[in-house]
């Protein structure tokens, strides 16, 4: 029983991190405005995730110690405080979108606009994050997350050809009036959605968090494996819904309240209660994996005692660094500036420094020193350095091309 | 570092900027774009009066949807009333799809007030002229003039 709990953390960083404001917003988007025709990120971008995380994992569940932690040891300080300032500035867009997100679900279930919203929000995180073990969180926000079922439940009962809808999706084409540099962008935002760096920190940080050790990898591995394509497949369900519905009409997506038409069209007021519960519980999910993120990523660092493991006391630093990430976090979604400009922002951004993330994973998972017997297979150094060819000129693409075509208008 | 900074800061602001016209294609690309995001409010708000026809969506999640609608169709006519027409084609251009802008903002603006006072009914009563402006606008963004 105790493994099959164990699974739920996989769950927990597949909804409240795969599936986020990000994946939201970024899979309703795309659907809405492509179709079908960029479908194919996602299974390519849960390929990724599946791979960085399982190594990432593995590493925590071997050497006992966060990500960054090694990093710096393996390849110093230099190069560590690049990765740490590139992951730290996207994980901080990611935790604003995410708080700003939450306000976003709780005006949409009461009208009170989600401005008034955002102060409580930071509290709530915050108070989770002191007060609440690591296993009932993740319990709890992995659960209720999965009411993001709804929206395949709304693709079901929609009634789509699934026939064509496959057929749509494996022969992708341009829609009438959008050209290639918008494609191309917004398949990077997708992809940046879907391997968001702090997925994997919090996926790391958490293996220690509940103490992982070589005994657990196949529960990592089941984690990884079954977690992240259920958040994949809750993706596909989001953008086949706005292709089905959206897509034909011109509806663009640029509010959290349009992601939700499909369920409102297939189940009604019940399918809306669900698709709430989802909004709230899997940008909540992921403001806590943010949140935990920054102060995991800086304490490992620079070598402070971090986690929930410990007594709040004796990690303050960590927990100092975690409540002042919130406060300004919720400091800048109060400016008012566009919440889902923010995430859409904070997925292109998360693609350009996807490489620095990743990387030294590799790098780690590789080295005997650390990891013993348990390096990475030549199937996994394969796909590993394929994966970081194509992160690199993701990379490189992502900010000319935002650019060109002025953030995919 | 200060370079990716600046870097970063040139992209937000760059991306977020309304270029000028300075031919009457380029206006006309321009007067398709904002008909395409006003048509996209349109649907929205009237997706919202079908669904509270139908009693399938619940007042606050209504209110919003419409509520943000036409928000987005007031920035949509603002941005395109800050780019100046380039010569007298341009001019009849902006007329033009003034006038459907006008007629799409009334419209949404008694969605809001419909949604927001729980007025069910009023707002299916928009649903058709909804539709109307909205294939209106489609075959404006088709062929602007």
């Amino acid at each position: 029983v105790k493994k099959l709990l164990q699974v739920t953390l996989g769950i927990l960083t597949a909804i409240g991190g795969f599936v986020d404001i990000g994946d939201l917003v970024a899979n309703a988007l795309v659907g809405a405005r492509f179709g079908m025709a960029l479908a194919w990120v996602v299974p390519v971008g849960v390929l990724g995730i599946c791979l960085f995380a399982e190594m990432s994992g593995r590493v925590a569940a071997v050497s006992h110690r966060g990500v960054f932690d090694l990093v710096r040891e393996r390849l110093g300080p230099r190069v560590a405080l690049a990765n740490l300032v590139a992951s730290a500035f996207v994980n901080f867009l990611t935790m604003t979108a995410e708080v700003a997100g939450v306000a976003l679900a709780l005006e949409l279930a009461t009208s009170v606009n989600y401005l008034l919203w955002i102060p409580l929000v930071a509290f709530l995180v915050w108070v989770v994050i002191w007060r609440m073990k690591f296993d009932s969180m993740e319990r709890m926000f992995g659960l209720a997350g999965l009411c993001l079922i709804v929206f395949a439940v709304a693709l079901w009962k929609l009634g789509p050809d699934w026939g064509h809808l496959i057929h749509l999706a494996t022969h992708p084409s341009l829609p009438d009036g959008e050209g290639l540099p918008t494609y191309l962008y917004y398949g990077i935002a997708l992809f940046g959605a879907a391997m968001t760096p702090y997925e994997v920190f919090f996926f790391s940080s958490g293996a220690v968090e509940e103490k992982w050790s070589t005994e657990d990898l196949m529960v990592e591995r089941a984690n990884v494996y079954i977690g992240f394509p259920l958040g994949g497949a809750l993706s596909l369900a989001i953008m086949a819904g706005a292709a089905l519905l959206l897509f034909p009409v011109g509806i663009g997506v640029d509010h959290l309240s349009q992601v939700g038409l499909p369920v409102v069209a297939a189940l009604g007021k019940l399918g809306i209660a669900f698709a709430l519960v989802g909004f709230f519980a899997a940008t909540f999910g992921a403001a806590l994996e943010t949140a935990l993120s920054s102060g995991y990523t800086v304490a490992q660092y620079f070598g402070w005692q971090w986690g929930k493991f410990v007594a709040p006391r004796e990690a303050s630093r960590f927990h100092l660094f975690v409540l002042l990430s919130l406060i300004a976090g919720a400091g800048v979604a109060l400016t008012t500036l566009d919440p889902i400009k923010l995430t859409e922002y904070s997925i292109v951004f998360s693609a350009v420094a996807l490489p620095l993330t990743y990387f030294p994973i590799l790098v780690i998972a590789n080295d005997a020193e650390y990891m013993g017997d348990k390096t990475n297979s030549r199937v996994t150094n394969a796909l590993g350095t394929a994966y970081l060819v194509l992160l690199c000129l993701v990379s490189l693409a992502a900010i000319p091309l935002m650019l060109a075509t002025k953030a995919g208008m | 570092m200060r370079v990716a900074a600046a870097g970063v800061l040139l992209a937000v602001v760059a991306t977020g900027c309304v270029g000028p016209s300075r031919t009457a294609e380029d206006y006309k690309n321009k007067a398709a774009n904002t008909a395409e995001a006003v048509a996209s409010s349109v649907q929205t708000a009237r997706f919202g009066a079908q669904a509270a026809h139908d009693k399938r969506i619940t007042a606050a999640y209504l209110s919003r949807l419409v509520a943000e609608a036409e928000e987005d169709a007031l920035a949509a006519q603002a941005s395109f009333d800050s780019v100046q027409p380039p010569d007298h084609d341009a001019d009849e251009v902006h007329d033009h799809l003034d006038e459907l802008l006008t007629d799409a903002l009334d419209l949404l603006r008694s969605a809001r007030l419909a949604a927001r006072r729980g007025h069910d009914d009023e707002l299916a009563a928009l649903t058709e002229p909804l539709s109307k402006v909205g294939d209106k606008l489609d075959a404006f963004e088709q062929d602007p003039k």
